[in-house]
């Protein structure tokens, strides 16, 4: 350190850097390295981040055009501004990967679309930093056919960063087998008699908000609710749904969000042009849901795909199916946004849009984090894990293809 | 205190022997030292004995104006915007003293203008403006220098 500086003053200044100045100041000295890299800086570099950032926050949007990749940042104000394309070094076996989800500038990605290629990456693309997973334990080439869907988070209380993944083997009342991967463990532990029978919206998007993952399941025929997993105590937990958005009507599509802070649904009907937004305003209080506004495209010709998030001035992100992004306010007014569009299938499907917030997060890894080493572990198609006849175990069909037996397998706890 | 009760005073003394006698209703703002003049030591000199007269006045000036209810949030910013245009030692001192006596505001303040200093200079330049002169081993150059090819690709000069 400095002898000039005590180090609670040289904390309070590089804390409030941005991430570029950040990284060069790591190389001003011996200490100021040992600084910027130990955990409690970074975690209040965060904090710093987080409380500053709430007035102007980023979102991240992911389109494929000709099986290439792009993550763009873009500010949440009225213009939609472009504000930085993120570098994306890896490559899929699938189209494109799968984002898990968003948390303090890590992304979480999964190389499943199709075919699960147990390739489940966590990113921080502002310092280039990713961790490649250890392959989960459950796989098809032990277990046949299964369906899988991941959540991701913090714990803010250990610092460490979660992913546990959920796999339904059988949709007959069969506990789900789960996994959770702590970053600070790098393995994955099988927690299945947590499980509880609740079954998650096939590729329906987790949200992590306030130290807890969720997602919208159902009850084998029941209502539909939202399930949790608290990342700090790790234990699952249900959230029910008020009636109207309960009901089991698989012809809505129903999204989790974030609307200012808050856990909010996005819900639309089966001819997609009416969409509701739906915000819980008191965290986990079931009777706070509120409907502050909703979006009614009656008038407007052209089709709509789907929600992608809601902007903090309430307009709903939306692509068309021309490949269109669009903004819709409460007004029924179509907002088109300068973003290149493209209409092919592969375009539409991986439109996903996210919150983002810029953090050094991962930035402790030493050199064997950084992508390049990563890249090079990246399965290729060579590579063991798929079926033998090429089919990966995602396309769950039926619930008596699957062998019952399945679930008894000891590898599994081995 | 009553408006009618005469001004309650603290007398606080710098390192070179210079005293300043403040309203209580300023000094309040000098959280580290608040319990000394609140548990009526009245009249007795507080000793600030690691801080020069010069960063001390400068820093009751700042104090002054941030208890004066009257003043406008504009004129406030741009009292704030002349404060900070100092020499660096001087900036420096008054960040120390900031910290010590744990008023929060003006370490928010001097804090992120040197936050902002630091922002586009080279880590050369960063060395000379905090007078840091410890270096790395070859090996710790090493391990930095892998992050220093992340930082100067032109895209991410916003990040």
């Amino acid at each position: 350190m400095s002898d000039f500086l005590p180090e609670g003053i040289t904390i309070n200044i590089l804390k409030r850097l941005p991430i570029k100045p950040l990284i060069c100041c790591m190389c001003v000295s011996r200490s100021w390295y040992t600084l910027i890299t130990s955990p409690e800086f970074i975690a209040t570099h965060l904090n710093f981040a987080i409380a500053s950032n709430e007035g102007s926050p980023l979102l991240l949007l992911r389109r494929c055009i000709k099986k290439t990749e792009r993550y763009d940042l873009y500010c949440d104000n009225l213009l939609f501004d472009r504000h930085f394309t993120l570098d994306f070094p890896f490559r899929s076996i699938n189209p494109f990967f799968t984002i898990i989800g968003s948390c303090n500038g890590l992304l979480c990605l999964s190389d499943d679309r199709v075919f699960y290629m147990n390739t489940i990456i966590i990113w921080n693309p502002c310092v280039k930093k990713s961790v490649l997973l250890p392959k989960p334990n459950m796989v098809y080439n032990s277990y046949g056919s299964f369906m899988q869907s991941f959540g991701f988070g913090f714990d803010p209380i250990s610092k460490d960063y979660k992913v546990v993944r959920i796999t339904y083997t059988d949709f007959n009342g069969r506990l789900p087998q789960i996994e959770l991967y702590r970053l600070s463990m790098g393995v994955w532990e099988d927690i299945s008699h947590l499980a509880l029978k609740y079954i998650i919206h096939n590729r329906s998007r987790q949200i992590y908000i306030n130290g807890v993952t969720h997602w919208i399941a159902r009850y084998l025929d029941g209502n539909d609710l939202i399930l949790s997993f608290d990342m700090r105590d790790e234990v699952f937990g249900e959230m029910i749904l008020p009636a109207r958005l309960a009901k089991d009507d698989s012809q809505k599509c129903k999204e989790l969000v974030i609307f200012r802070e808050s856990l909010a649904l996005v819900m639309c009907d089966e001819s997609r042009v009416e969409y509701c937004v739906w915000v819980m305003k008191e965290y986990g209080d079931v009777e706070s849901w509120t409907k502050p506004f909703n979006v009614n495209l009656q008038d407007f010709g052209r089709g709509f795909m789907k929600p992608l998030w809601v902007r903090k001035d309430g307009e709903v992100l939306m692509v068309t199916k021309d490949g269109c992004l669009v903004s819709c306010d409460s007004g029924a007014q179509v907002n088109y946004l300068d973003v290149p569009s493209c209409r092919s299938e592969e375009y539409l499907c991986s439109v996903h849009v996210d919150s983002f917030l810029k953090s050094v997060a991962l930035l402790e890894k030493g050199p064997d984090f950084s992508d390049a080493i990563t890249f090079s572990k990246l399965p290729s198609l060579q590579n063991d894990d798929r079926g033998s006849d090429g089919n990966c175990g995602s396309h769950y069909k039926r619930s008596d293809e699957v062998n019952p037996s399945i679930g008894k397998d000891n590898r599994f706890h081995a | 205190m009553s408006s009618t009760e005469a001004k309650k005073m603290v007398v606080l003394k710098s390192f070179d022997g210079v005293t300043f006698e403040v309203e209580e209703s300023v000094a309040v703002q000098f959280e580290s030292i608040r319990h000394m003049f609140e548990d009526n030591l009245a009249g007795s000199v507080i000793p600030l004995s690691n801080i020069k007269s010069e960063i001390l006045s400068k820093v009751i000036d700042y104090c002054k104006r941030h208890a004066d209810d009257t003043t406008d949030e504009e004129d406030l910013k741009a009292f704030d915007a002349d404060f900070v245009k100092v020499e660096h030692g001087t900036l420096f001192d008054i960040i120390r003293a900031a910290n010590y006596l744990n008023i929060k505001s003006l370490l928010d303040l001097t804090c992120q203008t040197v936050a902002d200093m630091i922002k586009g200079k080279t880590p050369a330049e960063i060395r000379e403006l905090f007078n840091i002169s410890d270096e790395f081993t070859p090996e710790e150059e090493e391990e930095a220098s892998i992050i220093t090819r992340f930082i100067y690709m032109d895209r991410y000069a916003d990040c």
